[in-house]
């Protein structure tokens, strides 16, 4: 390309020898103090908060309609573009508490969301600013997203909603076939849960929310293993390596999730609802078997087994059998309820990887996986979120106002131990 | 390369797609069904769809689509090379920097003491040098959109230390960066006095104070950060040929035999981030580049195939391209000279004050024109209350050849005033101004520094002192405002003598 050369050799001229150095006088010593110190003045400034930067847009382009997720991360808003008049998801990204300047969990997420492009992967469409109007100078960035119209935990609590296999079947490909493709690109999601989990207008199930993603890195043979923070994955979802205080766990941490999302689409609700760690750490063993030397051989090298273990009332019961099956006779298909075992392995090690996964016979028997899930939700009118229908982990987070609307919690079973007061398994 | 030749190469490209998209497509169609999920799935994870690679033909290069993206982390740095487009080609011509008056010396030699800043910086932080790499190319990205007299430079290489180390997953505190940027300050001007850097030397190098100046620096390095962000618009990734160099020196079969090279490589890219190349060429050229560099000026340089063509044309790269970024690499071991510092400062201070004396004295002639606008009106009435019979009359007053004595000695007047203005702007007071604002900044900031000296010398603990010294800033205050007012005033008044008559001191 011609203007390669010409551009380079114009500029080249630039680094040529010290011609002009002389030139210049040098300033006293005590002004170099005043010049480095900052030096506002207030032209400039009033330039640089007027200015609009030409590689993002400003917020105003999109026309906030109403508030349909709430968490940690901060708010997310239904919105609708002005010039297509297309349906967004606009994220908030929460700079407030931040001291150490842009938060590195939202770069993160921007990051790899503009190299994640896949069918079952939410759609970053662009990020976006807005001018805040109680600081001046704080701007404000937005992440938009192509709009879904459900999630998986709202749909669920859909009790009117009646879900054949075969949309079972279709979702859960649709699901590891996108966690398949974060671990391809070496990232983790380590927030797998229903209520991250969205359904699209034409019934393709996308993954979203990547606020605690983060790339992994291959450990290398002569180094140590990288150590990641063991404080993730919401408590319900955590597998147990995690619950054990692991810091060097992998992708199937995310795998586990995925078994516990596929069990709650028969359950319809969360299958391990516990309180603590220790409260979940029970109800897996109760749910999943006794956690031992015999089913995951690593299990004593874990950092809190041993805290665990010789607590006075033991949160890892031994001699506990492994009742998935009689739990979930709702499952007919054996192939599928295999699947499922597998997914919800103690030992990690056992855990197929979402490839594997994706290979399972259940995937190729009859009835066969469908496309999208069209006709399961084309009858609904109304969105279904965690959010809107009020249950989940965090359904009591600044929901005052809408608190008489919520649907009453699940009736506990009577015949729990004192001790569990509101741990139930389903 | 022609047009021509150009041309050419997309073809090349397009029917390179074209055979793949082909020879991939009855993989999908032909699978049993019982296959048919997973190996479809298999096949949009390693390739993207047919109709999205049509679409990057334009922009993408030829090997696009012909790499399977599985297992790794695919960066787009296209978007951010700045000859693809027209605009981006003038920028990269005509950096922003230059319609402030910035010369195109003090320009790339603060393109490259920034850099240096960042190098060094990323050491004595002890990220990789990824992460070094990053930052310096998210430098020359910026200070590409942005001017360098509007942006201060110290924080944006702050903010890119903070960015960078935040994009390759190391990140750092930013009051570490603040420090080692601020030792490096230090260190930087004790070269410049001439002074080797040695242990004495470097002994009164203290880590700074948290104190009002680190606040600041602090909240300047967070919304830069973040100006950096919206500016690049969140692309800061960066695809970096460090591992390009490692798998092409491989190809060649050098890997085992000459590992000088590969080093000598390596480093040539590692120094070549200091130049703009990376905004100009695909990193897949530049690696091409540093190894065809590093073949021919190691001790033992050897010669690397070039029958039937040369060896980088199997990379996608021309021999005008390398021999550009060779040059341009070569150019910059010819430079002897540090970049001097405070030099600089002064240059982009100087262009600063012109740019606000001239934006002052846009605002003044603006404020004239609304207060001669005013008087004008204010004439009207009264011209309209005294002679309201002859309204008519002073409707054409303009035209009619016998106009009122008085109407013409104010026209005269009027005139004047403008002339005189104009001139006023031509000799552009502005940059008295700037300086006066100068003279006043200093003022304030060595009543601080004394204020803080007396602090530190007389008693710490002593709570009445302290007050006092608070009071004696509430009079300070008070002092100030009673100056602003007085300005005002003043301004004021000259707003009146502008309207009505000359002042008083012309007559």
């Amino acid at each position: 390309m011609s203007f390669h050369s010409s551009n380079s050799g114009r500029n080249l001229n630039a680094f040529a020898g010290p011609s002009s150095s002389t030139s210049f006088p040098t300033p006293p010593s005590t002004d170099v103090d005043l010049m480095n110190t900052q030096k506002t003045i207030r032209d400039i400034q009033q330039y640089l908060e007027t200015y609009e930067y030409p590689f993002i847009k400003d917020i105003s382009c999109y026309e906030k309609l109403n508030k349909i997720g709430q968490g940690t991360f901060g708010e997310v808003f239904k919105a609708m573009c002005k010039r297509t008049k297309k349906m967004v998801a606009l994220k908030k990204i929460l700079m407030e508490n931040e001291k150490e300047g842009f938060p590195i969990t939202a770069l993160r997420e921007v990051k790899m969301l503009q190299q994640l492009k896949h069918p079952n992967i939410t759609d970053l469409i662009e990020v976006c600013t807005s001018k805040s109007n109680t600081s001046k100078d704080k701007t404000l960035f937005y992440l938009v997203f192509a709009f879904c119209e459900h999630d998986l935990a709202g749909l669920l609590s859909n009790r009117n909603l009646k879900i054949q296999p075969v949309h079972i079947k279709t979702m859960m490909q649709h699901l590891l076939s996108g966690l398949c493709k974060l671990h391809r690109s070496k990232i983790l999601h380590r927030d797998m849960k229903s209520a991250n989990v969205l359904l699209s207008k034409e019934g393709v199930l996308k993954l979203a929310d990547f606020g605690l993603a983060r790339p992994f890195l291959q450990p290398l043979k002569d180094q140590p293993a990288p150590l990641y923070t063991n404080r993730v994955v919401t408590l319900w979802y955590r597998p147990p390596e995690l619950l054990l205080g692991d810091r060097q766990y992998n992708t199937k941490i995310d795998v586990w999730g995925a078994g516990c999302i596929m069990a709650e689409m028969w359950v319809r609700t969360p299958i391990m609802q516990g309180e603590s760690e220790q409260k979940q750490l029970i109800l897996i063993s109760t749910l999943c078997g006794s956690i031992n030397k015999e089913v995951w051989p690593k299990c004593e090298t874990m950092p809190l087994w041993r805290n665990m273990a010789t607590e006075t009332n033991s949160c890892l019961p031994q001699g506990k059998p492994r009742i998935l099956k009689n739990k979930l006779p709702m499952i007919k298909d054996d192939d599928g309820f295999n699947l499922l075992d597998l997914l919800l392995s103690i030992d990690p090690d056992k855990r197929p990887t979402a490839e594997d996964a994706i290979d399972n016979k259940w995937f190729y028997m009859k009835p066969e996986c469908k496309e999208n899930v069209y006709d399961l939700i084309e009858n609904l009118k109304t969105s279904q979120f965690e959010f809107t229908v009020g249950r989940g982990v965090h359904a009591n987070r600044n929901r005052q106002q809408q608190q008489n609307n919520r649907p009453q919690p699940m009736p506990r079973p009577a015949n729990l131990p004192a001790g569990q007061l509101r741990d139930i398994v389903w | 390369m022609s047009t021509a030749s150009f041309l050419e190469m997309k073809r090349v490209a397009e029917a390179k797609v074209q055979s793949m998209i082909r020879h991939n497509k009855p993989t999908t169609t032909t699978a049993g069904t019982e296959e048919k999920d997973g190996k479809k799935d298999d096949a949009e994870d390693q390739f993207s769809t047919s109709d999205k690679q049509k679409e990057n033909l334009e922009i993408k290069p030829s090997s696009f689509g012909m790499r399977p993206i599985y297992s790794r982390v695919d960066i787009n740095s296209d978007k951010w090379l700045m000859t693809l487009d027209e605009s981006s080609r003038k920028k990269l011509d005509n950096p922003p920097s230059l319609a402030d008056g910035l010369s195109h010396e003090i320009e790339a030699e603060l393109r490259y003491l920034g850099c240096e800043l960042i190098q060094q910086g990323a050491i004595m932080l002890k990220l990789p040098q990824t992460a070094a790499a990053t930052g310096q190319i998210i430098f020359q990205r910026f200070y590409y959109q942005k001017s360098f007299v509007k942006y201060l430079f110290e924080h944006t290489v702050m903010a890119c230390l903070l960015l960078a180390s935040k994009i390759e997953e190391e990140p750092r505190r930013n009051r570490d960066v603040y420090n080692v940027f601020h030792r490096l300050e230090r260190l930087h001007r004790i070269q410049q006095s001439g002074a080797r850097i040695t242990k004495e030397s470097t002994k009164s190098i203290r880590t700074p104070m948290i104190d009002d100046t680190y606040i600041k620096a602090k909240n300047n390095m967070i919304l830069m950060e973040r100006r950096i962000l919206a500016t690049l618009g969140f692309v800061v990734h960066v695809k970096h040929p460090h591992r390009l160099i490692v798998a092409y020196c491989h190809a060649l079969g050098l890997t085992q035999s000459r590992v000088d090279i590969l080093q000598k490589a390596w480093n040539y890219m590692n120094d070549g981030l200091r130049t703009d190349i990376f905004m100009r060429y695909t990193p897949e050229t530049i690696a091409c580049a540093c190894i065809f560099l590093a073949a021919r000026t190691v001790e033992e340089p050897i010669a690397l195939p070039s029958t039937p063509f040369h060896w980088f044309e199997a990379f996608d790269t021309s021999d005008r391209d390398v021999q550009a970024i060779s040059l341009q690499l070569l150019r910059l071991y010819a430079r002897k000279r540090v970049a001097n510092w405070p030099r600089i400062n002064a240059e982009l201070d100087k262009l600063r004050d012109a740019i606000e004396a001239e934006k002052a004295a846009v605002k003044e002639a603006a404020e004239a024109k609304k207060a001669a606008v005013k008087a004008k009106e204010v004439a009207d009435k009264f011209g309209k209350m005294t002679a309201n019979d002859d309204r008519k009359e002073n409707d054409s007053r303009r035209s009619s050849p016998n106009r009122g004595d008085r109407d013409r000695k104010r026209e005269k007047e009027r005139d004047r005033e403008k002339d005189r203005k104009d001139k006023i702007r031509k000799r552009s007071p502005g940059r008295d101004r700037g300086r006066e604002y100068d003279r006043r900044d200093r003022d304030r900031n060595n009543d601080r520094r004394r204020e803080n000296n007396d602090r530190s010398d007389k008693s710490r603990n002593d709570r009445r002192k302290r007050s006092r010294s608070r009071s004696r800033s509430r009079d300070r205050l008070k002092e100030y405002s009673k100056a602003r007012v007085h300005n005002v005033r003043k301004t004021l008044g000259k707003q009146r003598d502008d309207s009505e008559s000359p002042p008083k001191s012309r007559r």
